[in-house]
């Protein structure tokens, strides 16, 4: 199910809401009862779309629940090879189902290139949020052996950690230990309830009014192709999707964290304006923050992080980078966009840190969203080839510098960038603390029901809505 | 503390999913090589007379509210009179990920339609109860006619 859609608006959330305020807060005010109209709603969320793929998480969640029990078993045992055996055992069948599910397509049909030998690939369909829910599974295993968490005792209090509907689709990548105590202890009250609304409703008006509208131009521009597309016509479409996959994953994340905020939770924040970064490292500071933490957390600091020599430093980064991209997609192009970002990281920290620090911050500004955005034409294109063509026609080789086509996209969609551009900026933020309190709950108690009208209003009328993160 | 033996469930959870596997790749996995439009051959075949009349790529990412660029083929038939529901749906996807979306787009477009038809037009209502929505590999069919089972018939044959 999606949250931008009519049956989530209308039907799943009003009653999922009614059901937890009723039954769980006013009659029975029982965190068990909570939890379990919770956990049914996330279920029934799960299996909308592809209700087979409930099995396979379900079972994940049966597997690692049960594994988790019996490494704390052992630990409290002292038999350390034993939890040892059962940490590797879970990641393992973590990654191996991740890995069967996400990636088999893209292995069977490289080595059928390579080698000649006509596999077919499996062509799956692929469960949705595998990546977030094995992530979020993986942090508690890792946690867990680590000592750094206890065991959840209760399997639908466990459950309802990985399937928990707000973020079980598209994030943000929740840890065990940062959700743990609201888990059995949290409360609900009306600040919660009306903060969390607020920030659904702009989150649902990042996706629908802002993000699906770009989304339709750079759709436009990747149509026509490259072999005739001019300069402007190739930075347009590009900087159309640079904000609206902004707005679409962040709009998704301020959705989950408002819907978390309804039901009493608090969710760690997953953008901090990427688009005013000065540097790739700013940036990827304040891009998907649950995920790099992650890769961060569990990845970069086993390896040793920073505080080796210089070329291991070098290929842990590039290690984290490399899984990042395999992370976004079973496609070359992501893997390369992961890679690309490493060397930038790389080239920061070491060779250009000094030269970075003396250039203004606007140039630093703008040579980073160039960075980015070229990032994105890797991550966007259909395959690394077009995307090499797109990006050669940004720079230069194209039929010509301007066309009609893109005085056209820039007439007809100037206010539109401009409104993008101001969004994706602190400017909301910053007007809005020029206000008293008083003041600045008036306005967003006028602006919140406005946006949501316009929301339905764009509901109705647009038909092309996909998330662009689903896939992950 | 009392040793519990998990051992077993461990066992059984991998052996399941195991299973699953196999199943999964039985009945979901596949596709076809053929393109979307030898797919559909034998289903049109299989339709009657003036049953329904093929409609556009456009009509169909607007009908049913689908990313038409991301498909390899698309093959959509509906009757022209707004008051039939009679329509059918092939589509070739370009990454089998993406069916799930596809799946729930079309869903979406039935449960539309049978608030619609609810009221006044209850024969109608019956054929969108009798929908059939099956996906293998990265072809998509849907179908809401008399005949759906035949067509569908039809449809598997072809894959």
């Amino acid at each position: 199910m999606v949250f931008s859609s009519a049956t989530f608006l209308i039907v799943f959330l009003p009653l999922t809401m009614a059901l937890y305020y009723l039954l769980g807060v006013k009659i029975t005010k029982s965190m068990a009862v909570k939890n379990l109209i919770l956990l049914v709603a996330s279920l029934i969320f799960y299996a909308w779309g592809e209700p087979v793929y409930i099995i396979l998480m379900l079972l994940s969640i049966f597997f690692n629940f049960i594994v988790g029990k019996d490494i704390e078993q052992a630990q409290k045992r002292k038999n350390k090879k034993k939890a040892k055996s059962l940490f590797i055992f879970a990641i393992i069948f973590n990654i191996g189902v991740l890995g069967f599910f996400k990636y088999a397509n893209l292995f069977i049909s490289t080595f059928a290139g390579i080698t000649g030998l006509g596999l077919r690939p499996l062509n799956l369909p692929l469960p949705v949020g595998i990546s977030f829910y094995t992530f979020q599974i993986m942090s508690y295993i890792i946690d867990l052996y680590n000592g750094n968490i206890k065991a959840q005792k209760k399997l639908f209090v466990f459950a309802l950690y990985v399937s928990l509907f707000p973020q079980l689709i598209a994030g943000p990548i929740v840890k065990y230990k940062d959700i743990e105590d609201q888990l059995m202890n949290r409360k609900e009250n009306w600040g919660s309830y009306s903060k969390g609304m607020n920030r659904f409703i702009i989150g649902l008006s990042k996706k629908l009014i802002l993000a699906n509208t770009l989304g339709s131009i750079y759709a436009s521009v990747q149509a026509a192709g490259t072999d005739n597309m001019s300069v402007l016509t190739a930075w347009i479409g590009i900087i159309c999707y640079t904000l609206q996959i902004y707005f679409d994953f962040s709009g998704y994340s301020d959705m989950a964290i408002g819907l978390g905020g309804v039901f009493g939770f608090e969710f760690c924040e997953n953008f901090n304006y990427p688009y005013i970064a000065v540097s790739i490292t700013d940036f990827w500071r304040r891009w998907h923050m649950s995920l790099s933490s992650w890769f961060r957390d569990y990845v970069y600091i086993p390896l040793g992080g920073n505080r080796c020599k210089v070329p291991r430093v070098i290929f842990n980064l590039m290690v984290v980078w490399l899984l990042t991209g395999f992370w976004h997609g079973a496609a070359w192009n992501f893997v390369l966009w992961g890679i690309y970002y490493g060397i930038l990281l790389i080239l920061e920290k070491y060779i250009l840190d000094n030269l970075v620090k003396r250039i203004p911050k606007i140039l630093r500004w703008l040579v980073t969203m160039i960075c980015v955005m070229v990032g994105w034409v890797l991550f966007s294109a259909p395959s690394i080839g077009e995307a090499f063509r797109y990006i050669g026609v940004m720079f230069g080789r194209a039929s010509a510098f301007a066309d009609s086509t893109g005085s056209f996209l820039l007439t007809t969609n100037f206010a539109l960038l401009l409104i993008g551009f101001a969004c994706a900026l602190p400017a909301y933020s910053f007007l809005i603390g020029l206000l008293s309190p008083k003041k600045r709950s008036r306005v967003i108690l006028a602006l919140t029901p406005l946006l949501f009208v316009l929301c339905i209003v764009f509901m109705i009328s647009e038909t092309y809505n996909p998330f662009l993160y689903f896939r992950f | 503390m009392k040793y519990k033996n998990y051992l077993i469930y461990e066992v059984l959870c991998v052996i399941a999913l195991f299973f699953f596997i196999v199943w999964i790749c039985a009945t979901h996995s596949g596709g076809t090589e053929k393109s979307v439009d030898e797919v559909a051959a034998p289903v049109i075949n299989v339709m009657t007379q003036d049953q329904m009349a093929r409609k556009s790529n456009a009509d169909a990412g607007k009908a049913f509210g689908i990313d038409i660029d991301k498909t390899e083929g698309i093959v959509y038939y509906a009757n022209d009179n707004v008051m039939d529901v009679t329509e059918m749906l092939i589509v070739k996807l370009n990454d089998s990920g993406d069916t799930g979306e596809f799946k729930e787009a079309i869903q979406n477009r039935v449960t539309d339609r049978k608030n619609l038809y609810k009221n006044y037009a209850p024969e109608q209502y019956a054929l969108l109860e009798d929908s059939v929505i099956k996906i293998n590999g990265n072809i998509v069919f849907y179908c809401t006619a008399v005949n759906s089972d035949a067509l569908y018939e039809a449809y598997k044959k072809a894959l």
